[in-house]
């Protein structure tokens, strides 16, 4: 049998791949719990024009990625708060928008090649050291800030007019927490690929719920499961030379159905 | 603490208020709260007794008049069926600690200061036994104790409950304002209680203020009850 740890790219990619597991899913508890999960899609489908564009004018399309998901997911709060629009249209606004840009930016480039099919569902294989550095830093840095903001975060998430009213600033944290969502999504594009990114920051989280825990354990629960379709996926894929984002995630959701099984007895 | 009566600590003056569309929901209202009162704002649905809410908590700004908040710390509950998430993965003790992250700094757990507020909190409202427990479990009046905990850790000098009792049933309401009784007189915090319920209320609190649009009614309640447009709100309004 082939012992996957002696190559170079499945070491890569599985720690590219636990950063994000253990991200993913703590920006995805607050996520899911104040219902912004459609947030998840659709900042994947504006990191897509943000890869095109990357792709397109030769720089790392990971960075353009980043910076489209963040300035778009600012722009996305303030339409929101302005109340000019409902908060689902802005999201259909920029899901739509940034997957119209994509498709242009991608003709002028000559149309589709491998490279845009691995950021569409994920290449482990293709993680570059330089794309670590990247995740490792970001990943840190994103945990860093939430950890600063969490506490206010969590009033904020279970009762936002009365974490209003005692003195939050609530306007401010719900921005930093939609930026941190941006680059985590831009962050897991080289792992489980922009269509599955949602996948990958809800379903754990999902699953954790179902534990019926206070908050933090809940946290805890939803990224030992992230890790543990992660590691899981990565190996399996290898071993069956099935696609590894795909993989990933379809563990991640065979885990949520055993979670439901143990929990319901 | 001390109450004084006599010193405002909101003032509203000349405040209208009318939604993009249609006719002013609140027409030159003025009232002031003072330090140690126990307020009741009653009125039927519609009436605008939330916007007005709203506009003193700085949700919404007034079109014409001013309002002046010459307090601190507020606290708020807001109307608990609709107000949180039954699945919420949070214990009682998560909830209440919530009361003290306004006062710290970012990048600072609770001192042991603020965890021993905390717990006080917890007894006050007699909620020792389920500290542990998630918030969605318990019964309606066992979340409003909880959520009056939290507003109670703040150290608040004024609470704002809105419709608290909405959803929780006969016995645990009166518990409910037997406590609110308790933090009124014995610690002096300012309470101002919306409710549709005018029967209830005007046992409850000290003072009223009735708002159908115009503000009807403002003064003692034991005013209100004895005074014929009291009799006539109640009459008409009843819900």
């Amino acid at each position: 049998m082939l012992n996957l740890f002696q190559y170079d790219f499945v070491i890569k990619g599985l720690i590219a791949g636990l950063f994000i597991a253990i991200v993913a899913p703590t920006i995805g508890v607050f996520l899911v719990l104040r219902r912004y999960s459609l947030i998840a899609d659709t900042l994947s489908h504006v990191s897509l024009a943000g890869i095109a564009l990357g792709l397109l004018l030769g720089i790392n399309p990971l960075l353009t990625a980043i910076g489209a998901t963040t300035i778009s997911s600012v722009l996305i709060d303030k339409l929101r708060l302005s109340r000019k629009v409902y908060g689902e249209s802005a999201l259909a606004l920029f899901l739509s928008g940034s997957l119209a840009l994509a498709v242009v930016l991608i003709g002028l480039s000559h149309g589709f090649n491998t490279s845009l099919f691995n950021y569409l569902f994920g290449s482990i294989a293709t993680v570059t050291t330089s794309d670590i550095l990247t995740v490792s830093i970001l990943g840190i840095a994103v945990l860093a800030v939430l950890i600063i903001i969490y506490n206010e975060l969590l009033f904020i998430t279970f009762d936002e007019d009365s974490a209003r009213v005692s003195g939050i600033p609530v306007n401010a944290i719900n921005t930093i927490f939609i930026i941190l969502a941006a680059i985590t999504i831009s962050l897991a594009i080289p792992i489980v690929g922009i269509l599955l990114i949602s996948a990958l920051l809800v379903i754990p989280t999902v699953a954790a719920l179902q534990y019926k825990k206070s908050f933090f354990p809940t946290i805890l629960i939803a990224q030992l499961i992230s890790a543990f379709s992660v590691i899981a996926g990565v190996i399996v894929s290898f071993y069956f030379n099935l696609a590894p984002g795909g993989t990933i995630v379809l563990i991640s959701l065979l885990a949520f159905i055993i979670t439901q099984i143990i929990t319901s007895k | 603490m001390n109450a004084d009566h006599t010193k405002n600590i909101i003032e509203v003056k000349n405040v209208s208020y009318s939604y993009i569309t249609g006719s002013p929901v609140l027409k030159n209202i003025n009232l002031n709260i003072h330090k140690g009162d126990y307020l009741g704002i009653v009125g039927p649905n519609g009436g605008g007794k939330s916007t007005l809410i709203k506009l003193i908590l700085g949700f919404i700004k007034p079109q014409e008049g001013t309002i002046n908040m010459l307090c601190q710390n507020v606290a708020y509950v807001g109307q608990k069926a609709t107000d949180f998430d039954q699945k919420f993965p949070a214990t009682v003790r998560d909830v209440v600690s919530m009361g003290r992250y306004s006062t710290r700094g970012l990048f600072r757990g609770l001192s042991k200061d603020d965890r021993k507020m905390v717990e006080d909190a917890i007894d006050q409202v007699g909620m020792s036994d389920f500290k542990e427990r998630l918030i969605g479990d318990l019964s309606g009046g066992q979340q409003q104790k909880t959520f009056i905990a939290r507003a109670l850790a703040q150290h608040p000098e004024i609470i704002f409950l809105d419709e608290p009792t909405s959803g929780v049933d006969q016995p645990s309401q009166e518990q409910f304002y037997k406590i609110l009784r308790k933090l009124n007189s014995d610690l002096g915090i300012t309470l101002v209680l919306i409710s549709h319920d005018v029967d209830v209320i005007t046992q409850e609190v000290t003072e009223i203020a009735a708002i159908n649009r115009d503000l009807i009614f403002y003064g003692e309640a034991k005013d209100f009850v004895k005074e014929e447009h009291g009799i006539k709100f109640i009459a008409h309004h009843h819900v």
